[in-house]
């Protein structure tokens, strides 16, 4: 015999009393891939500002300035962007999101990283990369994938190895933003219906 | 039969807000209604089935007739509104077919709830739990069965709705509105929401009177989003005539229903269905007001407004003498006539038969019952089993 109903209700999704987050939160997810053993990691200083660079790694503070617009830059294009100021708090904490030149809204900056291996000679230093960082709504440092970055204490951190590289950007591109001019140009005829009568026959606009 | 122990309570843990309207029952378990397997698949299954068929042949004969459109009190700036959508095959989610049907002999349809059909979750998930409760707690048998598979296929359709939206790189995220005031309605739409995001569709909610339109004409939703896939469960014969009318298909918006959904939840769609179907055994005489010197063979007929929500404005006509049956704010459009055809009464009740589809496929049934002959929206609802 073919059975007539449904199989199978998830009984737990269909409970209405337990408040459910309203956003799932995007970054939370990503950043949860596994965590990594230390022989994988990759030691870096995190700069807060171009003084701190200056101070605290061995770049110089002209280089210092380098590293920090090459972070801006990418996190232009790597910092993950919402149509949503919402959905972007909600991932990165109450106002920690700003609108770019593009209407998109994009966590703040709050510094970026410096590789402490420096091998190299020449203008290496100009062409190497500088993640941007940013904290979620945990207030955890993060990179632009939601790539966590650890600290080992003394200033010193560490992100997986291969973490300190240009990424693509989590686009968020639906809903698209508008600006509203006017509300309100639906709905006039049930509010006109439902003052007949009153009470009982405004129960539902359905049938 | 048996109600289950704190029933209340469990509403309240699944957020089933109107089970009890203005001191009365909405949903009713103190008693059921029993069906055959046989019953069901042949009566109610297969005709729904098939009259939703030839419903859609007529939406195919109406969208190509002037004369039609006008008859169905389509608003003539929307017409390429209404065809275009049609033309399009734009996909539709639900639909309830009411039948007169006493369990023997045919179901007799009443109307097609085709745009905004509601009792949806009372259909779906509620009266689905009261037979998993009822048979575990031994009150009904092992192998007793209920046709309502409802939330199954609307979560499949929700699926193959959003394949669609991504092939047409369409927005993937829908937004789902209804009228402020109306538990019912807000329960409906959430029902919705949480079948859509089961199928893993993301969902905003707007209500109907908060939708907003910016410098372009395209549909915003409170937090300046544009809404360009929309489940509105608010009639499309309002929609058609209110302030932003004229915005409707100046934006490539999905709607859902679609627009030619207002061909079929139209009353015209009865003579129609009549004059294409002639004595097809589900379907009772219909009548345009033009045609009826045709209908001297009935006894009796039920005038019905062509736009009407919740069995309002019905009156019966035997010869000279008209009774109302029910009032309310409708019929400045116009009327149609069906042959009165009673429902069948059980006790003291009058019962109506809501056979719901998603898409084309019957996809269970809903049972009303009322003291007065027309089933209204504080008609009761009762659940069902099938032995």
């Amino acid at each position: 015999m073919t059975r007539k109903r449904t199989c199978n209700i998830d009984l737990a999704r269909m409970r209405k009393m337990v408040g459910k987050p309203a956003v799932k939160p995007l970054l939370a997810a990503i950043a949860g891939v596994g965590l990594v053993g230390c022989s994988s990691d990759e030691d870096v200083r995190i700069a807060y500002s171009i003084e701190d660079c200056a101070d605290n790694t061995g770049l110089t503070e002209e280089q210092c300035e380098i590293a920090y617009r090459r972070a801006i830059q990418e996190a232009q294009s790597s910092a993950p962007k919402f149509t949503d100021e919402r959905d972007c708090e909600a991932n990165f904490g109450f106002n920690n999101c700003a609108r770019d030149d593009n209407g998109w809204f994009m966590p703040a900056l709050v510094g970026f990283v410096v590789a402490e291996v420096i091998d190299e000679v020449g203008d290496a230093i100009e062409r190497r990369h500088y993640s941007p960082v940013y904290r979620n709504r945990d207030r955890d440092l993060v990179l632009s994938d939601g790539g966590s970055i650890r600290y080992g204490g003394s200033g010193k951190y560490s992100v997986r190895k291969g973490a300190n590289a240009p990424k693509t950007s989590v686009k968020k591109p639906y809903p698209k933003g508008t600006k509203t001019l006017s509300r309100g140009g639906f709905g006039s005829t049930a509010s006109a219906k439902s003052s007949w009568g009153g009470g009982k026959s405004s129960r539902s606009w359905g049938g | 039969m048996r109600e289950r122990n704190h029933w209340q309570q469990k509403a309240v843990e699944y957020g089933f807000h109107f089970h009890t309207l203005y001191g009365e029952r909405y949903w009713d378990e103190s008693a059921c209604y029993q069906f055959s397997l046989k019953q069901i698949e042949e009566d109610l299954e297969d005709p729904t089935a098939e009259i939703h068929q030839m419903c859609l042949q007529v939406v195919d004969q109406v969208v190509a007739s002037d004369e039609l459109m006008q008859r169905f009190a389509i608003p003539e700036t929307q017409w390429d509104f209404v065809r275009n959508s049609w033309l399009q095959r734009e996909p539709s989610l639900y639909a309830r077919l009411d039948f007169a049907y006493s369990g023997k002999g045919p179901a007799k349809l009443y109307e097609n709830n085709a745009d905004t059909p509601t009792s949806l979750y009372e259909t779906g998930f509620w009266q689905w739990l009261w037979l998993e409760d009822q048979v575990n707690a031994g009150q009904l048998p092992r192998q007793a069965d209920q046709f309502n598979s409802l939330q199954e296929k609307l979560i499949l359709r929700f699926a193959e709705l959003a394949a669609i939206q991504a092939e047409q790189n369409a927005s993937p995220v829908l937004h789902l509105a209804c009228c402020k005031d109306t538990d019912e309605d807000r329960g409906t739409v959430q029902y919705l929401e949480d079948c859509a995001n089961a199928a893993g569709v993301e969902t905003r909610f707007v209500y109907v009177e908060d939708i907003g339109r910016d410098a372009s004409g395209q549909l915003t939703d409170l937090d300046d989003n544009v809404i360009e896939w929309l489940f509105k469960l608010y009639p499309w014969e309002f929609m058609m005539q209110e302030a932003y009318a004229d915005l409707l298909g100046r934006h490539p918006v999905r709607f859902v229903e679609p627009a030619w959904k207002s061909i079929l939840s139209n009353k015209a769609l009865l003579p129609l269905l009549w004059r294409q179907f002639p004595d097809h055994p589900n379907l009772l005489p219909a009548f345009f007001e033009d045609e009826l010197h045709l209908a001297n063979a009935c006894p009796a007929l039920v005038k019905k407004p062509i736009f009407s929500r919740e069995g309002a404005n019905i009156s019966l006509i035997r010869g000279d003498e008209e009774t109302c049956f029910s009032s309310g704010p409708y019929g400045e459009e116009g009327f149609i006539y069906q042959q009165a055809h009673m429902l069948p009464r059980f006790e003291d009740n009058y019962t109506l038969i809501g056979s719901w589809l998603v898409n084309d496929q019957p996809a269970g049934i809903s049972v009303r019952e009322d003291s007065g002959p027309v089933t209204q929206d504080m008609s009761r609802f009762l659940p069902h089993f099938i032995v």
